[in-house]
Order: structure tokens, then C-alpha cells, then sequence
């Protein structure tokens, strides 16, 4: 690894520093604490001496002048967001100045989050993603804990039970644990809805996503959270402005900034109408058609939310006719009380598909330097779902990226 | 054959269920509704209309039963239907939590509720006063919306609709065959049953659209009940109390009860409050009688004394009322007039 070298003046400074204490005693400890005050970069060989005389050898090799740490997050949906609060939460007081910034080309009400129903539920099986399933339930469990706070209504969070109606008999989902009073479909509740012979009840969270991200960002904002609407074409591009660590929320468009063939959008439609007296979401699931390309009824706080379409490779955002008209069909067939419901909205998103969420460290070289990129993209038609439980493991992954430069407060001195 | 001329007193939801059972069911029988109330003002539009009965001491259990399976199942066929948003009908699921566990856990009804269960500990967890709990789905019957479209089913086979005031039931006799007492509390004074009695319930319309189940306190005082429009939250109960004014007393009350089981509501809009008396009884009255007027027998339906669960045995008291007008012009043709 090479380093830039400023030791000298960063040594210089620290004496600067040391005379306007009226400290003139230059031992290698009190070297050492000033050092690390002004956050300079110590050769790993140093951390393996032990005598105090082999500082003689040390050698800085790299020094920040500025000492802010300055984070900026790609994104400001529900994930891009949330992965703002929980670094703040985790480090604001750990590092400082810590300076956090969103960049994005649209903010809420123009994400993919605040079309989507805001409805928490992971889809029915994980293949294996025990990660995911670990990060939905956690978010489950910090929205259930938020219910009861003064906060609840205006972070959009509330409970809603329903059914999940299936084709034929199904294995246990995978969040059969996480929500409330999960349970089989009597004879009686299925035969509420001809063609469906096997399904469960439970209670879940409503997380809207036209009310969470608004909240969300007047939180960031009380904080000093930056904001700028702007797209960002590279991450080279914030790297040179002067960024620290750059957080990739981008969802379906990362494949602008880093090539994924992995990731794809899968397209989906939806229909807002009036039907206030529906109180519970009913999903359909049919092994046939694939996830969301059943039918769905998601009532929110004020409009219910009709689908879906899940179509795999589709960029188009504008709504069509054709999708409309089946979406319209089939819910009506399933809930027949919505053919005098009041049509209100249609609405396209495209779902930021990939086989699984990509939340990892990349450490990008740029000529002589690099810097390091975290990514927290992919996360299909289920971000509100797991949003909070990638935040925490990106802030976790920030937190990793501090200790190995020395920045933290509280990490173990290796000297 | 000559037409029987039935005539139903009292236009709220047992009344016009009444009505409309005997019209639809009974061709050869013409139907008048007579009233002095009429929906918005019956003691049916202010209530909730969530279906959930309670056990009557001296009615046999197989006919408690009956009549809330035949509600429950005449209105699920609604709330399964494209009438559902006119009729105001619709599935409500929630929470059921007590204080103290009941002596009965598993009431008669819980067989034809849907999903009934108990709730788990973390669904518990919620409610940190109470010990127990019962989970189940059931419906909501909105009498604002339900008595106007019982009203067009009425009229869609030829019921006719009088606007006035009953006092005197042999008088009534005179010009129709038969008759339907559905007069609710005002049986206390129609028909001098001093067993009828009024059961105050204030109640709030808070906006609250977020909130999607229901929770009701076993005790039977305080409840949250999410409507079409706004959500009810109540309530009080208080025997004798014939008020109809609304008493601030009982709103801060029932707003404090409601928020603290469900904090929510604190950023709730208060959009109005009502008072309605329910026509209490230890049980309904479902029996027929004869008037004797000018030497002829009349039958005479009781159909009332339903308390809190006049929306919940609506229709399965109405076709009881029904058979027993069936039984009696079967028994007992209607002598001509001259």
C-alpha cells in the first residue's frame, strides 16, 4: 500500500499544538497521542514494536490534515435513508466531525419506496438467504418497537392482518416467526376465495414509504444531513470531491455506476383506489406465475393498493393499459366488493431485482489512491421489508472500514 | 288468495331485517314499515355494528346459536359480494383482551367467527394490563350504510315505508293482519314491558385511517372500532341513564381508556361524539302474542329487547320473528274484513 506522506507537517503541527499547550516534553507517548489526534495513519509494523526507543523508526505513513469524515450515500430511498440514520446513530458521537451526505436524482415522493404498498413481507421462501431472513426479522422487530412511540403515526407505521392465499398446500414462510399470530386458513376462510385451497393469516406492519421517507428525512435533517439532487454519474466522481466512503444505495440504477449483471428490474404496476371499508391485505400466490404476478390487495392509510406484475427485464415506467386491465380483473375476481371501489392512481416502479442483496465492501483503486465503497443495493420488492436490518450491517461494515483507520475512539489500542 | 297485510313498527336494524325478511320470503304478504325514526337517527347508526354476541341467561343455547350463525352468514354472503361497499358490510379482525381471565375462554360464538384463537404472548405484549386475549376475525355491519340499502331491498318487492309515531298497537290491528313489534325501547312503553331498559353508550368518531383491527376491553367499556369513515371509540355503559346529551365527562374518559391501549390515537382528529341508548333487556323478545280486536286475532310478532347485540342477531332474530308469523297465518288465516 503507499501512502501519502505528510509526517513532517503533521509533526510539525502536533509541536505547534504541544507549544500552545505550553507543553514542550516530546516523549514518543505524548508523540504518539498527538499522532493520533490528528488522525494520522500509522505503518502496521508499528503496531507490532513494543519498546518505546524503536519509535525512532516510526514512520507516518499517511496523514489527513483535514480530519473530517466525511460519508456520502448514493440514494435516497427508503434504503439509502435508513442506512443514513443508522450510521448516524452508530457514529456521531464516535467520530467527529462526521459529516453525512445523500446525493440523488429523486427524492420522495419519487422513489421506487413511496410507490410501493409499504407492506412488510419478505417473499414466502429465502432459498437459502438466512442473512436476509436474519435482516427482515430485525426489521420487523425495530418497527414494532417504533409502534409504540409518539412517532408511530408519522413514521406511517401500523398494523394490518390479512391472508396469504396459495394455489395448493405450501411449506411454512419464512417469516412465520417474525410477525404476529401467524397461522393455517380455516376451510371456512378459504372458501372466502374460490380457486385458493391453502393459505395462512397473520398480523403484519404497514410501513408507508410516501410517509416513512419524509419523516426519515427530517430526521436526517435535524441532524445536519446534507441533501443534494443531483445524479451521480461515477463514484470516482464523489471520491475526488473529497469523499471518505461512498455508500451505494442506488437500487435498480447501480448498474449505472458499477456494471451488475446480477441485477435487473423487475417491473411492477400498481392501481391506488378508494375502498375504505377493506381492512385487511390479501396476497396470492401461484407457483405458476412467479412472486408478485398474482393478484394483491394492500390497504394503506388512505388508498388501497392493487397489483401485480413482477416482469423481469422490463425498464419501461410507464403504465400500461394492458397490465392495468389484467391487475383490474383479477382483484375484482378475489375481492368482488372492489368493483365499486373508485380508481384513483396508476403507478410504475421497478423493483431493484437480484438473485441476492448485494451489502458489501469494495475498496476501489483510482490511480495512486482508492477509497472505499460500500454497496447496499438489490433488494427486490422487499427494501421496506429489510431495510433496517442492511442499514445496521452497513453501518456495521462503515464501522470496519474506521477501525482500519485507526478512527475510532473506542477501538482497542494496539500500541 | 288474499293478500296479508303485515305491518313492522320500529325501522332500525332488527325492524327493517324484519321487513325485509317477511317481503322477500313471504310473497303473498304485503309489508309496511311504520316508524318514528329512521336511519341516520335509529340507535343502530351510531353503533359500531361489529358482530360479537353475548350469552342470554334464559334463552336455550341452541337458538343463541342460531340466530348469530344466520346473521353471521347472511351478512358474510354480503360483505363476499359487490354489495358489500352499499351495504356497509365487511370483514373486521382484532383483539379481544381481558383484565382478569374469564371464566369462559371459549364462548358459544367462537365456533362461527372466523380463525378464533387466543393471542399469543407478543401479541400480549401490547397490553401490559391485561391477561389474556382472544384473536378471531368477524364482521362489521355499518347500519348508516346497511338500513338505507335494507330500505331499497324492502322497496325492490313492494314494501311500503309510513313515517310516524306508534302508540297504540290496537289501533294498529285494525288495518293490517299482522304485526312485527320491532320497536326496540320504545317497547317499554308500546307494549308496557317494564323489563326494557336503556343502557347508555356514549361513543367517539375519531379519524384515525391507519388503524385496521379492532381491540375491545371483556369488560365491555371501552372499545376501538375502525369504520368505512372513521373509527368508533367508546364507551360507557349505564343502566337506567336515559340521557341523550353527550357528557364530556365520558369522552375524556373513553379517550383516555382508548389512547392507553392504543397510543396512536393520540394523533387522532376527534370528528364528532354520540349518545344511544340500547334497548336492553335479560333477553330479547322473541315470541308472538295475539291481539283480540274487534273479533279478530291478530298475531302479534315481538321482535325486540336486543341490547348491544341488536346489528349482531339482527337477521337471525328476523327470520325467528319470521317463522313465527309464519306459524301463526298458517294456524290462524285472517278472518275477512267486511
Amino acid at each position: 500500500m503507499s501512502w501519502m506522506i505528510f509526517w513532517c507537517f503533521s509533526l510539525s503541527l502536533s509541536l505547534s499544538f504541544t507549544a500552545a499547550c505550553g507543553c514542550l516534553q516530546l516523549t514518543p507517548p505524548v508523540v504518539l497521542s498527538l499522532l493520533r489526534r490528528n488522525q494520522c495513519f500509522l505503518n502496521e509494523s508499528l503496531y507490532i514494536r513494543e519498546s518505546e526507543e524503536e519509535l525512532a523508526g516510526l514512520q507516518i505513513t499517511s496523514c489527513q490534515l483535514n480530519s473530517d469524515m466525511r460519508v456520502c450515500i448514493i440514494g435516497a430511498g427508503v434504503i439509502g435513508l435508513s442506512t443514513a440514520q443508522s450510521i448516524y446513530q452508530h457514529f456521531h458521537s464516535r467520530i467527529t466531525p462526521l459529516t453525512i451526505e445523500v446525493y440523488a436524482d429523486v427524492f420522495t415522493p419519487l422513489t421506487t419506496s413511496d410507490g410501493a404498498a409499504g407492506f412488510w413481507q419478505p417473499y414466502l421462501y429465502d432459498k437459502g438467504n438466512v442473512q436476509e431472513t436474519k435482516w427482515n426479522k430485525e426489521t420487523f422487530d425495530y418497527l414494532l418497537s417504533c409502534l409504540s412511540s409518539p412517532d408511530s403515526v408519522k413514521m406511517g407505521i401500523f398494523l394490518q392482518s390479512g391472508y396469504n392465499l396459495c394455489t395448493e398446500t405450501a411449506p411454512d414462510p419464512s417469516f412465520k416467526d417474525a410477525v404476529l399470530g401467524f397461522r393455517q386458513l380455516t376451510k371456512r376462510e378459504l372458501d372466502m376465495f374460490p380457486g385458493y385451497s391453502f393459505g395462512w393469516f397473520n398480523t403484519t406492519l404497514m410501513i408507508e414509504g410516501k410517509t416513512y421517507l419524509p419523516w426519515l428525512m427530517d430526521w436526517l435533517k435535524q441532524r445536519n444531513v446534507k441533501f443534494h439532487q443531483r445524479k451521480i454519474g461515477s463514484f470516482k466522481e464523489l471520491a475526488d470531491s473529497g469523499a471518505d466512503v461512498i455508500i451505494n444505495c442506488s437500487g435498480v440504477r447501480s448498474g449505472d455506476l458499477q456494471p451488475d449483471p446480477e441485477l435487473q428490474p423487475a417491473r411492477g404496476q400498481i392501481i391506488k383506489v378508494d375502498a375504505p371499508w377493506l381492512k385487511h391485505w390479501i396476497l396470492t400466490h401461484d407457483s405458476s406465475s412467479g412472486v408478485y404476478n398474482s393478484p394483491y390487495i394492500i390497504p394503506g392509510s388512505r388508498l388501497v393498493t392493487v397489483g401485480g406484475v413482477f416482469q423481469v427485464g422490463n425498464w419501461s415506467l410507464q403504465n400500461s393499459t394492458v397490465d392495468h386491465k389484467n391487475i383490474w380483473e383479477a382483484a375484482c375476481k378475489l375481492e368482488p366488493s372492489l368493483q365499486h371501489a373508485r380508481i384513483v392512481d396508476d403507478w410504475t416502479g421497478l423493483r431493484p431485482t437480484r438473485s441476492k442483496v448485494r451489502l458489501v465492501r469494495e475498496t476501489i483503486r483510482s490511480g495512486p489512491t482508492s477509497f472505499e465503497v460500500i454497496h447496499n443495493y438489490g433488494h427486490g420488492g422487499f427494501g421496506l421489508t429489510i431495510h433496517r436490518g442492511c442499514a445496521e450491517e452497513a453501518a456495521r461494515l462503515f464501522g470496519q472500514i474506521l477501525e482500519q483507520k485507526g478512527l475510532l475512539a473506542h477501538s482497542k489500542s494496539r500500541l | 288468495m288474499k293478500r296479508v297485510k303485515v305491518v313492522v313498527v320500529g325501522a332500525g336494524v332488527v325492524g327493517l331485517s324484519t321487513a325485509v325478511c317477511v317481503a322477500e320470503t313471504l310473497p303473498h304478504c304485503s309489508v309496511t314499515v311504520i316508524a318514528e325514526k329512521f336511519s341516520p337517527d335509529t340507535t343502530g347508526d351510531g353503533a359500531a355494528g361489529i358482530l360479537l354476541p353475548r350469552e342470554f341467561p334464559d334463552i336455550p343455547l341452541e337458538r343463541q346459536r342460531r340466530w348469530f350463525k344466520e346473521s353471521f352468514d347472511h351478512l358474510l354472503a354480503i360483505a363476499d359480494s359487490p354489495q358489500a361497499s352499499d351495504a356497509g358490510v365487511y370483514l373486521s379482525s382484532g383483539y379481544h383482551i381481558f383484565k382478569e381471565i374469564p371464566c369462559d375462554k371459549k364462548p358459544f360464538w367462537s365456533e362461527f367467527v372466523f380463525g378464533f384463537r387466543y393471542m399469543t404472548d407478543r401479541e400480549m405484549k401490547r397490553f401490559p394490563n391485561h391477561k389474556f386475549g382472544q384473536a378471531f376475525t368477524t364482521l362489521k355491519c355499518e347500519c348508516l350504510s346497511y338500513l338505507p340499502w335494507l330500505e331499497k331491498r324492502l322497496r325492490a318487492v313492494g314494501g311500503q315505508i309510513i313515517r310516524e309515531k306508534v302508540t297504540d298497537l290496537h289501533k294498529l290491528a285494525l288495518n293490517y293482519d299482522a304485526i312485527m313489534n320491532c320497536s326496540g325501547l320504545g317497547s317499554r312503553f308500546l307494549v308496557n314491558d317494564e323489563e326494557v331498559y336503556p343502557v347508555r353508550g356514549q361513543m367517539l368518531k375519531v379519524s384515525a385511517p391507519w388503524l385496521k383491527n379492532f381491540i375491545r376491553d371483556g369488560d365491555g367499556n371501552t372499545y376501538i372500532y375502525p369504520g368505512i369513515r372513521y373509527v368508533s371509540i367508546g364507551g360507557t355503559r349505564q343502566a337506567n341513564d336515559w340521557r341523550l346529551e353527550v357528557d364530556e365527562e365520558d369522552s375524556e374518559g373513553i379517550l383516555e381508556r382508548c389512547c392507553r391501549l392504543e397510543p396512536s390515537l393520540r394523533a387522532a382528529q376527534v370528528m364528532g361524539e354520540w349518545v344511544g341508548l340500547r334497548p336492553s333487556r335479560a333477553n330479547p323478545r322473541v315470541e308472538r302474542q295475539y291481539l283480540h280486536v274487534q273479533g279478530r286475532q291478530v298475531p302479534l310478532v315481538h321482535n325486540y329487547g336486543h341490547g348491544s347485540c341488536g346489528v349482531t342477531l339482527s337477521w337471525g332474530t328476523a327470520l325467528d320473528a319470521l317463522e313465527l308469523l309464519r306459524q301463526s297465518l298458517f294456524e290462524k288465516p285472517p278472518q275477512a274484513r267486511l
